[in-house]
């Protein structure tokens, strides 16, 4: 049966003179089908999604026409569409209404007018099926972010969708929890065969198990195909999209001539290496050794943090355990980690939102609590929280920006944020809300807000979740050229990618402390789990290879 | 029994009139079928009214909780303002304890909405006109909502009333009822323009609370 | 800790708190008031944590109103002394300032352990039926209290990251950061408000009448217990209405006789109808020291 059947649909928002949010879209969506849509921000994926629910579709013009189950969406009423069509957004907390977990999970059979006993049995099901028993009785403020998305999850699944769609569902998660979630949702395709639509820049995830790909980009539809082949396509194309896609098949087509079917998981790739050097001496097989990083040998560091302990109240336990670091200058320092273990909060101590109870942290040698008034945070330090929106108070990007400027007159302070809004690439944002923007391009221009207090060291929490590959090159050289300026970055992360491909030096931390500091490569080739995904598929031949460039260079040097 | 009733139970019989004025007032908006938009909005802002005290730990004695009230009645007329102020004064309490007062403040709040939406229609831009709401605000707290929250606590000290007592209440009241009237005079001369312009970008891009 | 009243239904906790709460207001015969004060304070004791400093706190105020009550009230036939150039302080107006004390300081009470056994959830369950959409309003607004307060702190650390942050300035500049603080939260707010309404449509909400799903069970003996109290409180009514709880204390003092049969059932149900808590917490206690003393 088809489910989605779009015949040539398009649609504009009001007031843009530019071309259309979609254009001639044809697509068909068979039932328990598993479809991933994929393009670069702005593209028109969130549009087309919306447009599969009638009361999601924004305000537009729309013309073509889209059939669920046959007949036009439009003929099924709000009744019907609630309970068949299924819908989960981007931000967990938001799209959460009540304040109980047991009230959220009834609440779209509450708004069906459910009797009691149905929605009982419906509840109890839902929850044991994604496991929620443990917090039934919580309140939704005591949730995790993964918990709270689950959430959201179940309360769509409650009212037994025959369609889920899903919008970015995991962007503002960690990497933990949002495998979690996209397993779940693979789970719910596979065993109840609910067809499942879905955007999402972590390709790596759902890729593989994906039915048809469609690739979106500039409002049309680039391709539809299996994965195989819409890899092949990008790749034929080089198409932007290229980036986004899982390390091994980028690694494959870095390599090869193309013969054998292509890798889309690690272990597919690792066997796929197998046969590549089945009948190839292996002549390179690793990179030099590297010396190991010696903190010692720093000796003008921009940071120093000795024996940092802190907790938030007098009896809560402890949650930084006696930290204790150096960094240089001008480079850029990731410290990767598992959720909650305190990265943020370590952060937050340098910067001083949190007082740690004992230990010091020197900034250029000389101790924070030193510098005076104000001191600090004009042209010495700053940071880049986790939530780029906590930043924005003004109505336009331009007025909080302003808000930054230390410049003597008019001329020198427009200079300024003109300079870090091209630094940026926020020009054309400048006059708009700074919530009418992407959240790619709130990331920008709040990372320009912080730039403007001139800092020599900069601190960033977790500046890449929710961005999208393309994106993710653009910031690394942002921050490339930030360090080539001098500044010293310190970044949290929990993207074990980009900190292999674009880090100076790697600490683990656990359990309130730095376990190791070292090289990105001698750091992830000593990991086997805590590693990229292009060392975890080549560790059996190659010995230090730790980014899918460097893999494909050494199979180049073995050719 | 039952004169001597109406004549010694002020706080009983004053408190159900409250009450059931409000509960109309309620069941006629439900009557309404208010759109979903519109009210998760008056959600949203009786919850900022009430987080709100929050953002002024640092400062002693102020809460802005009147002022955002009132400028929701400002934006909405004296309906929604009713509105936010009930909720935002019951749910407050939720926090803060509630006891036999939470029927007068929720009225005295109310009312405080219903005043300010006495303004709906005028402009406010200029800073004479934002002015001039502040001061308005600060005499609708000193002469209506603290002496509404006065009598409350008169009722609920006293069976008999004699001038003493009400001399007593109401002087004692007065200090309180002015810092508080100040808070709103504060609260509306700095968030007034702000506010109403956040409520009005709403209002166009997501449709919000258009007249029916 | 969570006793056995506090797991009843929320229709008998909503009937049982109005029923106290009125009554402590009406009744202010002496023998009516000390049932009212007596049970409101070990019902209390029975589910706070923190007992102390609240008790002592009411019999402060208790003490407090009682004194200052003839001050204010000169009427009385029986003058205690005179100040202020002959101003009568009066036996009467004492007695009847102790009973507007402890009335007061009952009801205080009375909401303060209904604070704690009437949770938000078993309040919205009780309106739900009555006020949809305003039950609706109210569930969410709990729902948002904890989460913008979270966002407010996110605000304000995210501009200290960035030195912008008044926590030393003067009160000016401290007032006018919290206004900004404010701000932010508002747009982030309303912003977030409009997925919030979003989310609701797409789960059908306002697609037709809605139910209200409680998960709140009616047992047996609970329905027993309700209808006890709806006697109950027919028998006190009653005995009200006969003036078995007259009382009159300016500007002579006049107490209802009690030796009446009528009269003497009206205070035994009204004393039996606010023990319910404090009988139920001992009875739960006893059962479980029989059923240890078993094993």
């Amino acid at each position: 049966m088809v489910h989605f059947k779009i015949q040539d649909v398009t649609f504009a928002y009001p007031d843009t003179t530019d071309r259309p949010a979609l254009e001639h879209i044809n697509l068909e969506i068979r039932q328990g089908e598993y479809v991933t849509v994929c393009g670069a921000s702005g593209s028109g994926k969130t549009t087309l999604l919306r447009l599969l629910k009638s009361v999601l579709t924004p305000h537009g013009t729309l013309s073509g026409e889209i059939l669920f189950c046959g007949r036009p969406l439009q003929e099924a009423d709000l009744r019907e569409q609630s309970s068949k069509i299924g819908y989960v957004m981007q931000n967990p907390d938001s799209q959460i209404v009540t304040d109980k977990v047991w009230h959220e999970l009834a609440f779209g059979l509450e708004s069906l007018g459910y009797d009691q006993k149905t929605i009982r049995l419906r509840v109890a099901e839902m929850a044991s099926y994604f496991g929620i028993e443990h917090w039934f009785y919580k309140n939704v403020s005591e949730l995790s972010g993964g918990q709270k998305q689950l959430l959201n999850l179940a309360s769509v699944m409650a009212m037994q969708p025959e369609v889920l769609i899903l919008d970015e569902p995991t962007s503002q998660l960690d990497p933990i929890a949002a495998a979690d979630f996209l397993n779940t949702v693979k789970k719910i395709n596979r065993e109840l065969r609910t067809t499942v639509i879905i955007t999402e820049h972590r390709l790596e995830d759902i890729f593989y198990a994906s039915d048809q790909v469609v690739v979106m980009e500039k409002g049309k539809i680039a391709a539809v195909d299996t994965p195989r082949a819409v890899g092949a396509f990008l790749k034929e194309g080089n198409h932007e999209m290229l980036a986004a896609l899982p390390t091994p098949l980028l690694v494959y087509y870095g390599v090869e001539e193309q013969k054998n079917s292509a890798p889309l998981t690690v272990r597919e790739g690792a066997e796929w290496l197998d046969t590549f050097f089945a009948d190839r001496t292996l002549k390179v097989s690793a990179y030099e050794a590297e010396a190991p990083y010696e903190e010692d040998e720093i000796k003008d560091p921009a940071v120093e943090v000795k024996e940092l302990y802190m907790r938030y109240e007098k009896n809560a336990p402890d949650i930084l355990k006696g930290v204790s670091f150096r960094v240089e200058k001008g480079t850029l320092f990731a410290i990767v980690g598992g959720n909650g273990t305190g990265k943020s909060t370590l952060l937050k101590s340098i910067c001083g939102i949190c007082r740690p109870y004992s230990g010091k942290v020197k900034i250029f040698g000389k101790r924070m609590e030193k510098y005076c008034k104000g001191e600090l945070f004009s042209g010495n330090l700053a940071m880049l929280p986790q939530d780029p929106l906590s930043l924005f108070v003004k109505k336009t990007v331009r007025e909080d920006l302003e808000e930054m400027t230390t410049g003597k007159n008019k001329k020198d302070r427009e200079d300024e944020i003109t300079r870090i809004a091209k630094l940026c690439q926020i020009t054309e944002l400048l006059e708009k809300h700074p919530y009418d923007s992407s959240g790619g391009e709130q990331q920008r221009a709040a990372l320009a807000k912080v730039l403007l207090t001139q800092p020599k060291i900069l601190l960033l929490d977790e500046p890449t979740k929710g961005m999208d590959a393309i994106f993710k090159k653009q910031f690394a050289d942002i921050l490339k050229e930030l360090n080539n300026q001098g500044i010293t970055i310190i970044l949290v992360s929990h993207d074990v990618e980009f900190c292999a491909k674009y880090a100076d030096t790697v600490s683990m931390f656990f359990d309130g402390t730095i376990l190791t500091t070292n090289t990105p490569r001698n750091f992830f080739s000593k990991n086997s789990f805590y590693t990229t995904a292009a060392n975890r598929m080549s560790r059996h031949i190659f010995e230090n290879a730790v980014t899918d460039g460097e893999v494909i260079e050494l199979c180049q040097k073995n050719l | 029994m039952s004169k001597e009733l109406i004549n010694s139970h002020y706080y009983i019989v004053s408190t159900l009139v409250i009450l059931a004025a409000t509960g109309i007032f309620f069941l006629q908006y439900e009557k309404q079928k208010p759109t979903v938009k519109d009210f998760v909005t008056l959600a949203v802002l009786s919850a900022v009214a009430v987080v709100s005290r929050a953002a002024f730990a640092m400062v002693p004695h102020f809460k802005p909780i009147t002022g955002i009230i009132m400028i929701c009645g400002i934006a909405f007329g004296s309906g929604a303002g009713f509105f936010v102020g009930v909720i935002s004064a019951f749910v407050s309490n939720f926090i803060f304890g509630q006891g036999p007062w939470t029927p007068w403040q929720m009225f005295a709040y109310g009312i405080a909405g219903v005043c300010a939406g006495f303004l709906k229609k005028r402009e406010i831009h200029t800073m004479p006109q934002v002015l001039l709401t502040a001061v308005y605000g600060f005499f609708v707290v000193l002469l209506i909502v603290g002496p509404i929250l006065d009598t409350g606590s008169l009722f609920m000290m006293a069976n008999v009333i004699t001038k003493e007592t009400a001399g007593a209440v109401y002087l004692s009241g007065l200090p309180v009822n002015a810092i508080h009237g100040a808070a709103t005079f504060i609260t509306l001369l700095l968030f007034c323009r702000p506010l109403l312009e956040k409520l009005n970008r709403m209002k166009q891009k997501y449709g919000i609370m258009n007249e029916r | 800790m969570k006793h056995i009243f506090w797991q009843y239904h929320p229709v008998i906790h909503l009937i049982f708190y109005i029923g106290t709460v009125l009554s402590g207001m009406l009744f202010m015969h002496p023998a009516f008031l000390a049932c009212s004060i007596i049970f409101s304070i070990s019902c209390y004791m029975t589910v706070a944590k923190e007992k102390r400093r609240f008790l002592s706190g009411m019999l402060l105020v208790f003490l407090l109103l009682s004194v200052l009550n003839p001050v204010f009230n000169p009427s009385g036939s029986h003058v205690l002394f005179t100040y202020m150039a002959g101003r009568h302080y009066t036996l009467e107006a004492l007695c009847y300032g102790m009973a507007m004390a402890a009335m007061f300081v009952t009801v205080l009470t009375w909401f303060a352990s209904y604070q704690i056994t009437m949770t938000s959830d078993k309040f919205l369950y009780c309106f739900s039926r009555l006020l949809p959409a305003v039950s609706m309003v109210l569930t969410m607004v709990l729902r948002f209290l904890p989460l913008y307060g979270r966002h407010l702190k996110k605000i304000a650390d995210a501009r200290k990251g960035i030195g912008k942050s008044a926590e030393n300035g003067t009160l000016k500049e401290r007032t006018e950061d919290g206004m900004l603080l404010v701000s932010a939260l508002t747009s982030w707010a309303l912003e977030g408000g409009m997925v919030t309404s979003s989310a609701m449509l797409s789960r059908g909400y306002g697609s037709g009448s809605r139910t209200s799903f409680c998960i709140y069970k009616w047992r047996g003996k609970e329905k027993c217990l309700l209808f006890a109290m709806l006697a109950d409180i027919v028998l006190i009514v009653y005995c009200m209405i006969k003036g078995g709880a007259f009382v009159s204390y300016l500007p002579v003092l006049e107490i209802a006789d009690l030796s009446d049969g009528y009269r003497m059932a009206g205070l035994i149900g009204y004393a039996a109808f606010l023990a319910i808590p404090t009988a139920a917490y001992v009875m739960e206690e006893i059962r479980w020291f029989i059923l240890r003393y078993r094993m």
